[in-house]
């Protein structure tokens, strides 16, 4: 009799674990059962079930009842509760906008679909939604609908309008600059370039170079008059604006003539640059002292000619 | 390898030898009034063996120049009319079958001439102006089996008409590049329409008389070939051809959409032969920078090719000249 009474303990809670395994439970519940017309509030459910049941839920489009909308569809939670069991959880955010009671009815999940269509169901409780208007003061003139009241502006929403505007602008303005250079066959990218010494302080720097190199001393005298020419070209041409060195000697001393120079200076420079011609096309070998001579009219003319508010920068 | 060439003996030699040239600008200036441009180019042509194409608008004295040259030089002269019914026979010659001796006997034509002016070339179909720019290419014609040299100097001055373009046959492209010059005559200034017009009204037909012998043009162009070209020269002329077939390599990308060819190798050679007779018109025994661009315009004209943007915008082969010139470095 004893060892009866434990068997049929033994099958009693077995029997009990089973039914549990088996257990789908299914609730619903609603944030407040009590808004204002237009509000929003979450209808949740929460699903237990074994993991290894199949659970269809409900197919919910977007209202629940004619009165009830959803408005937003939440993604499903699920939770590990251990001992085989799941738990499901989603979140509706409905809304009305009739005032009066409704009720959100209960839905039906269903589970066990078997092959010859029979099937298992567990259905939630059904919900109440108060849905209140607001109380109009009777005694007070009715006022017009206000417009829509405009959020203000950040500085990203502004920054997108102002952004594009600059962009576009500074396109164009390259646009016009890059044109310019490249009618003026000028490269367009030198405004990095490092700012070139004045007219003066190069041409001595580099008559100092060639007087150093000993040139016309070495039998170089092509070389020497080639260089000094180049050098005294370059010269003039930043000194005087006008482009010496795409100019033959008789045009430079033509344009020199024209700028406010001593005449005996532009006779100097002719004769200079004749015999440099002769040297560099007519393989004439002028004596010693007239290369030395024409290093020397070089040096003359840069300090003659160089402009006044040099020194007087270097004064300061 | 170094040059021997002494330049201050060249240069005496050359101050000797060109003193004809004055003669012959007195015996030009007789009948031509100004048009000074168009005789030193006349006289680059003949001392450089380099024909020369002339353009300017009737009445501009280009045939009377061309007359007046051969006439200063005691060499033989022809006159061709180009009209658009010449036949290449009329002009290089023919075969004519001689009933009395049973044969075949040449008749040379008028081509067989020291001085050809080729007038209005334009006005005749591509078959004459071929036979015309064969013999110039070659200094000899062909009829029937045998080949004929042309004399020595040999020399065509064709002129042609920028207006009355309706029913001309314009030169092709590669035949123009065989003229070494393309000279484009403008008109006189007042002052010279003043003494034209003095010298008309008087009924004065002022002849040049012959002051040189074709042997003379033959000894003077050895002397221009003496005439010394330094490499820095030679430098200059190529980068200045380079540039009208590169203009992006000079910075000159500006020019780049205006020009549809540059000029041929033939624009180098004929340069430096024109600037080394320009030099010695001037007296010098060698080439300078000056020459170069003196000559420069008269040699490319014609042989650069101008895109229809440039045509589009009235810029000229000139105006492409000029920015060459103004942007390749001188040596």
């Amino acid at each position: 009799m004893k060892i009866a009474k434990i068997y049929l303990g033994i099958i009693f809670i077995l029997a009990c674990i089973s039914l549990e395994a088996q257990e789908v439970r299914i609730k619903a519940s609603i944030d407040t059962n009590r808004i204002l017309i237009g509000d929003q509030t979450n209808l949740n459910f929460e699903l237990i079930q074994p993991k290894s049941k199949t659970v269809i839920w409900p197919i919910f489009t977007d209202t629940i009842s004619s009165h009830i909308e959803i408005v937003q569809k939440g993604k499903l939670d699920t939770v590990d509760l251990g001992s085989g069991k799941i738990s499901i959880r989603a979140k509706y955010l409905i809304t009305s906008f009739d005032s009066g009671s409704f009720t959100i009815p209960a839905m039906e999940f269903i589970y066990d679909l078997k092959s010859d269509s029979t099937f298992s169901k567990s259905a939630t409780n059904s919900l109440l939604l108060n849905v209140n208007t607001l109380a109009v003061d009777t005694t007070k003139a009715f006022k017009d609908i206000k417009g829509i009241k405009g959020e203000p502006y950040t500085i990203w929403e502004i920054l997108r309008i102002v952004l594009p505007i600059i962009l576009i602008l500074g396109l164009i303005g390259f646009g016009i600059y890059a044109y310019r250079r490249y009618k003026a066959n000028k490269p367009i990218f030198n405004m990095f370039t490092k700012p070139l010494p004045s007219a003066d302080v190069e041409a001595i720097s580099s008559l100092n170079e060639l007087k150093d190199k000993n040139l016309w001393q070495n039998n170089a005298i092509k070389s020497y008059y080639s260089e000094l020419t180049n050098i005294m070209r370059r010269y003039i041409e930043r000194r005087y604006d006008f482009p010496a060195q795409e100019m033959v000697s008789s045009e430079i001393i033509g344009s020199l003539s024209n700028e406010d120079l001593s005449k005996d200076l532009v006779e100097k420079t002719e004769e200079i640059l004749q015999t440099s011609d002769l040297v560099k096309f007519a393989k004439y070998e002028p004596l010693g002292n007239v290369n030395d001579a024409a290093i020397k009219w070089a040096y003359n003319f840069v300090n003659s000619t160089k402009e006044i508010t040099q020194d007087k920068e270097a004064e300061k | 390898m170094e040059e021997t060439t002494d330049i201050r003996e060249l240069n005496e030699r050359i101050k000797s030898e060109s003193s004809f040239v004055d003669l012959i600008n007195m015996e030009m200036g007789k009948v031509i009034i100004g048009q000074k441009k168009m005789v030193e180019s006349l006289m680059i042509g003949l001392l450089s063996d380099g024909h020369i194409l002339l353009e300017g608008v009737p009445g501009l004295a280009k045939t009377l120049a061309i007359n007046s040259l051969a006439g200063a030089i005691d060499a033989k002269f022809s006159r061709i009319q180009f009209t658009p019914d010449l036949l290449p026979a009329d002009l290089i010659g023919t075969m004519i079958y001689s009933q009395k001796k049973e044969e075949f006997a040449v008749r040379k034509g008028p081509i067989f001439a020291n001085f050809i002016l080729a007038d209005e070339i334009n006005r005749s179909p591509a078959k004459v102006q071929s036979a015309l720019l064969e013999a110039m290419q070659e200094n000899q014609v062909t009829i029937g089996d045998t080949s004929y040299k042309l004399p020595s100097p040999f020399l065509v001055l064709a002129t042609q008409n920028p207006i009355e373009q309706e029913g001309t046959y314009p030169l092709p492209e590669a035949q123009v590049d065989r003229f070494m010059l393309k000279v484009i005559v403008g008109y006189p200034s007042k002052e010279e329409e003043k003494l034209i017009l003095r010298q008309q009204i008087k009924n004065e037909k002022p002849k040049t008389n012959a002051v040189l012998k074709p042997e003379d043009i033959v000894k003077a162009r050895a002397v221009v070939n003496d005439v010394y070209l330094d490499e820095k020269i030679e430098n200059y002329i190529t980068d200045i051809v380079f540039a009208s077939r590169f203009p992006d390599k000079y910075g000159l990308s500006n020019l780049a959409g205006y020009i549809s060819y540059g000029a041929s190798p033939r624009a180098s050679i004929f340069m430096a032969k024109a600037a080394r007779a320009y030099a010695f018109l001037k007296r010098r025994g060698y080439v300078i920078p000056e020459d170069v661009r003196a000559i420069c315009a008269d040699v490319m004209r014609h042989r650069v090719g101008l895109t229809y943007e440039a045509e589009a915008e009235n810029i000229t082969s000139v105006d492409v000249i000029n920015e060459i010139l103004n942007t390749v470095e001188v040596p």
